[in-house]
């Protein structure tokens, strides 16, 4: 995995990430002044964009995109919802009056990583582009994707699940991709291999910040 | 005690102290939050960090004397200060801002917000434009969330560069300055137009948040005004100031009408 942070000049705060071979980017604009009327807090808005030649990922799902944002397609307005989700409850909107915090996303390179593992990547990513940003947030947020294992299975269903570690492990966000049917039991033995693989990475990350 | 010493570097969400020990109570200072902690079915309010930098504990001065509890414990204020400079910092109310004067109307100066006394620029660029036309579109008319319904808006539509909207420069917190708040006397008499110039540098005081897109200014003190100005709409030499409501170019010698802030410290 390779980090870096603060490449983008013009961004309030960006960050980078490679893991394996998936290669993501993004920046952090804002506080930025709205127009229009008065909002007690920031709004917040996430865009994912991948780039031309990515194809893993996006070629494998239909542009069925009829009430999305247009100029997304429906997976990056999926990915876009999933992060947004994910990072609102880390954030302290009301600190920022009348402006928005916009979080750009790019999908640079990706081969093998699968839908919910790129994901991933992108909200650590992100978390690491707000601390950069110096916005105040209340916990960083990592995630952990984990395959679900059930004897009789062979769907290879997957789940992602996004943490604020340092709030007693609240889930921030969730996404089940697969037809695997699901018991508690197997839920709950997923979500604790997605946590233990957020703690895994909120360790580098603190590491990363505090050196 | 708090969790962490005075100097530690910290991450956003690591605890920094409990609200109360026996030793004393804390204070949120800035970048700081309350984290609630579930610890064996209890629930503890800590204070937490929400930014990335070196832990500050102050012992705090003004506390209030309390004659009924003697044994009251010290209060400390707890603070990050962060490691990286904050990129912009947000105007407040009540915070002494420098603005330039972009356009007048009858009733009210319209500027935009340079920078904070004591602080820094509020925008990177001072309204240039911080993001550009090339890969992002700024901020749509209606706020962010907006900003994705444009097409223009989208990282890989790369052909924005000749549809550039208004909102893609000047990217800065706008204010206005209204006749009712430029001087604290004879207020119901005063025309815009002998106070202000478009491209004055004018010291003034956020009285208000105002509405969604204007800060509401105020100059109405003594050291509040126009402090840097050219003469005959900017062509021509500096002006000074002469009293309170008057200045003069230095080059020619005319006199100009404005709304000067003193220049002098008062004691």
């Amino acid at each position: 995995m390779f980090l870096k942070t603060g490449l983008v000049d013009t961004a309030s705060g960006s960050a980078y990430v490679e893991a394996d071979d998936c290669i993501v980017q993004v920046s952090v604009y804002g506080p930025r002044p709205i127009r229009g009327s008065f909002i007690e807090k920031a709004s917040f808005s996430v865009e994912c964009k991948f780039l031309p030649y990515v194809t893993k990922v996006a070629a494998e799902h239909q542009n069925t995109n009829p009430n999305g944002k247009p100029g997304m397609n429906s997976i990056e307005q999926r990915i876009s919802t999933y992060v947004e989700t994910a990072l609102l409850p880390c954030l302290l909107l009301e600190n920022y009056p009348k402006s928005t915090i916009d979080i750009y996303v790019t999908v640079i390179a990706n081969k093998s990583a699968s839908l919910l593992e790129l994901t991933n990547w992108i909200v650590n990513c992100s978390s690491l582009a707000l601390v950069d940003s110096a916005i105040e947030i209340k916990d960083i947020v990592t995630g952990g994707v984990a395959t679900i294992e059930d004897e009789n299975d062979s769907k290879n269903s997957q789940c992602l699940a996004s943490f604020m570690n340092l709030r007693n492990n609240e889930i921030v966000g969730f996404w089940i991709d697969g037809g695997q049917e699901l018991n508690e039991k197997v839920l709950t033995k997923t979500l604790e291999t997605c946590q233990e693989r957020a703690q895994v990475v909120r360790r580098n990350f603190n590491g990363f910040l505090t050196t | 005690m708090a969790i962490v010493s005075d100097g530690a570097s910290v991450v956003p969400g690591q605890y920094l102290a409990p609200l109360r020990d026996p030793q004393g109570h804390y204070i949120l200072g800035p970048g700081t939050t309350i984290t609630k902690v579930e610890v064996e079915d209890q629930a503890i309010l800590v204070i937490s960090a929400t930014l990335v930098g070196s832990v500050k504990v102050v012992r705090d001065e003004n506390e209030p004397k309390d004659d009924t509890d003697e044994q009251k414990s010290p209060a400390y204020v707890i603070s990050v200060a962060p490691r990286k400079e904050l990129p912009l910092v947000l105007p407040k109310q009540g915070d002494v801002v420098l603005v330039r004067i972009t356009r007048l109307n009858q009733k009210q100066a319209f500027c935009e917000i340079l920078s904070v006394e004591d602080n820094k620029n509020v925008l990177l660029d001072s309204g240039i434009g911080a993001v550009g036309t090339t890969a992002h579109q700024s901020v749509a008319v209606s706020g962010g969330a907006s900003a994705l319904t444009s097409q223009a808006a989208v990282a890989s539509f790369q052909s924005t560069l000749g549809k550039a909207v208004a909102a893609d420069l000047g990217e800065t917190f706008k204010g206005i300055i209204r006749t009712q708040d430029v001087r604290l006397t004879d207020r119901d008499r005063v025309q815009i137009v002998d106070c202000f110039r478009p491209g004055d540098i004018v010291r003034g005081m956020i009285s208000s948040l105002g509405d969604g897109s204007n800060y509401y200014l105020t100059t109405a003190r003594n050291d509040l005004g126009v402090v840097f100005a050219r003469g005959e709409g900017g062509a021509g030499g500096i002006l000074y100031p002469l009293d309170w409501e008057t200045m003069v170019d230095s080059t020619t010698g005319r006199i100009e009408k404005r709304k000067c802030a003193k220049p002098f410290k008062s004691n």
